[in-house]
């Protein structure tokens, strides 16, 4: 079976508001830019288009109908998958696999900014008759944070360095809108949300979208200088009722990465990569996944983010971009944008101490209140 | 990038607000009624499977390990501990968990007159009167610290 490479990505948007654009401009501004690295016409090209959105963020029902034309893909096979734009990507990588076509096109978005209903679209989401009434997000993540950080004896201060980090990593990323200096006791000092979780915890809200152009070998080994290798994908969902999880473990980024590990033969996580990017939300998302990925473990994690090793200069970088807390929560998106960044990277265009890189991890987590998410393995 | 012919001045973006109201009428099915008619006898039930034996909060036509009906439904005891709670605007919500039962309820704590709420606090549900209750949670008007705890 052919291997699979990343051949181009585009993007576009990555800001609080977008006002001058509509979310199908962003998305033909995002996929010109991804066909220009390509060196692909996508009328004549691609295979299949792909693209990643949930109904209720788009304030527009079978939103697969408005996307074809600002991809070049009108009249052509298109489909949505109602997930995180890692699953888009680990479907386009299928289609591939299966040789069912040799280049497809991925896509996601966020127009955050015209949501005005942006808490009542996440309630919604939670199983009505038992969970709805009493949990909206931020309780939800609440209840897990404070468990979490209960089972490791984490204080206050070790998901608010690693909120520092990121932001502090997002100053190098020039995609970032929220990045920051940012002092543990300024975030320390935020305004509680909900009692352990405060403001500057939450990932804001940001407007983008991101395109990746996946080939076949034959086709990559053409079109491309440096393509990015897809070298192992997995997805997986735990329960769907918080009250039956164990909040000390992410199982979801756990079964996804063992699914993904296999496949690339990866038999050390620790040692394995270069750099990680996971999600970040809420700064102990960040340790939980990377326990889950079995980098670190529930004894050692600590250690780590009080010496650094997760540093962008450290042994192992996690989240170089900026994550999440950087880059902006962009919904359905979020996986995209840090595949976007992990290609960026691996081909040298990212930070300059990770010039050289050749092997890196992207997870994602599909937010409050879902216990589901992917992970996909990069190299070069 | 700047789109060709895009605005170039704020005050210009223009855009429109649209409001549909949804409503929803969810079916409770068969599990759901079981536990609705429980609360309405001041009872939690939760589900336990013929198979494996384990028994599920909130209850469920079916195990999700076993994938086979679960139709014995068992009543469970109204004490629970505090897996882990949030607080906010003067309230905390809670996980409360039972003994030996997978899952639990999500609910209000009330907060002790002295002391603090901590993890693994023993509670209580607090049914209201039984001319009161709807057959939904909030026949369970909270859970509250119990006193030898």
């Amino acid at each position: 079976m052919t291997k699979v490479a990343i051949i181009g990505v585009g993007y576009s948007g990555y800001a609080p508001l977008t006002p001058h654009m509509s979310f199908k401009e962003m998305m033909f501004e995002a996929s010109k830019r991804a066909y220009t690295d390509a060196g692909i016409n996508p009328r004549t090209d691609v295979g299949s288009f792909i693209c990643c959105e949930e109904d209720l963020w788009e304030g527009i029902s079978i939103t697969d109908e408005y996307v074809p034309d600002q991809l070049g893909g009108a009249q052509r096979a298109v489909c949505t998958v109602s997930d995180d734009g890692l699953v888009g990507l680990i479907n386009g990588y299928m289609q591939i696999k299966s040789g069912l076509t040799d280049v497809v096109v991925v896509e996601s978005h966020s127009k955050l900014s015209n949501v005005l209903s942006q808490g009542d679209v996440t309630r919604m989401s939670f199983e009505p008759y038992y969970e709805r009434p009493f949990l909206t997000a931020e309780t939800a993540v609440a209840l897990e944070m404070r468990r979490y950080m209960f089972e490791r004896e984490l204080d206050d201060d070790i998901p608010a360095m690693v909120v520092a980090k990121n932001k502090k990593n997002g100053l190098g990323n020039p995609r970032a809108p929220y990045s920051a200096i940012l002092s543990m006791d300024e975030v320390l000092s935020s305004p509680m949300v909900c009692e352990p979780l405060r403001k500057a915890h939450i990932p804001e809200p940001a407007d983008g979208c991101s395109v990746t152009v996946l080939a076949s070998e034959e086709k990559a080994r053409i079109l491309v200088d440096q393509p990015v290798w897809i070298r192992g994908v997995g997805w997986f969902s735990d329960t769907p009722w918080v009250s039956q999880r164990d909040f000390s473990k992410a199982v979801y980024a756990e079964g996804s990465s063992k699914m993904a590990y296999k496949m690339a033969g990866v038999n050390t996580p620790a040692k394995h990569f270069d750099f990680i990017e996971v999600d970040d939300s809420y700064g102990y998302k960040e340790l939980q996944h990377l326990e889950a990925l079995g980098v670190y473990t529930k004894e050692n994690i600590k250690r780590a983010v009080e010496v650094g090793e997760t540093d962008l200069r450290g042994p192992l970088p996690v989240n170089p971009s900026g994550g999440k807390i950087s880059l902006g929560d962009m919904v359905e998106a979020n996986g995209l944008v840090r595949v976007v960044e992990a290609v960026l990277t691996l081909r040298g265009q990212g930070p300059r101490s990770l010039r050289g890189a050749k092997h890196a991890l992207v997870q994602s987590w599909r937010g409050p209140p879902t216990a589901s998410g992917s992970t996909v393995i990069l190299e070069v | 990038m700047s789109l060709p012919d895009g605005l170039r001045n704020t005050s210009q973006a223009k855009n429109w607000v649209d409001s549909l109201p949804l409503s929803y009428k969810y079916s409770a099915g068969v599990s759901g009624q079981r536990f609705a008619e429980g609360l309405k006898q001041g009872k939690i039930l939760g589900s336990k499977c013929s198979k494996c034996g384990e028994t599920f909060l909130p209850p469920s036509l079916y195990c999700p390990n076993c994938f086979v009906y679960s139709s014995e439904y068992v009543e469970i005891p109204p004490y629970g501990e505090i897996y882990s709670f949030a607080e906010a605007d003067g309230k905390a919500i809670a996980l409360i968990r039972f003994q030996g039962v997978t899952g639990g309820l999500i609910h209000v704590v009330k907060r002790p007159s002295a002391g603090k709420l901590k993890i693994g606090l023993r509670v209580s549900a607090v049914f209201r009167p039984a001319e009161q209750r709807k057959g939904d949670l909030t026949d369970i008007e909270f859970f509250e610290i119990r006193p030898h705890t």
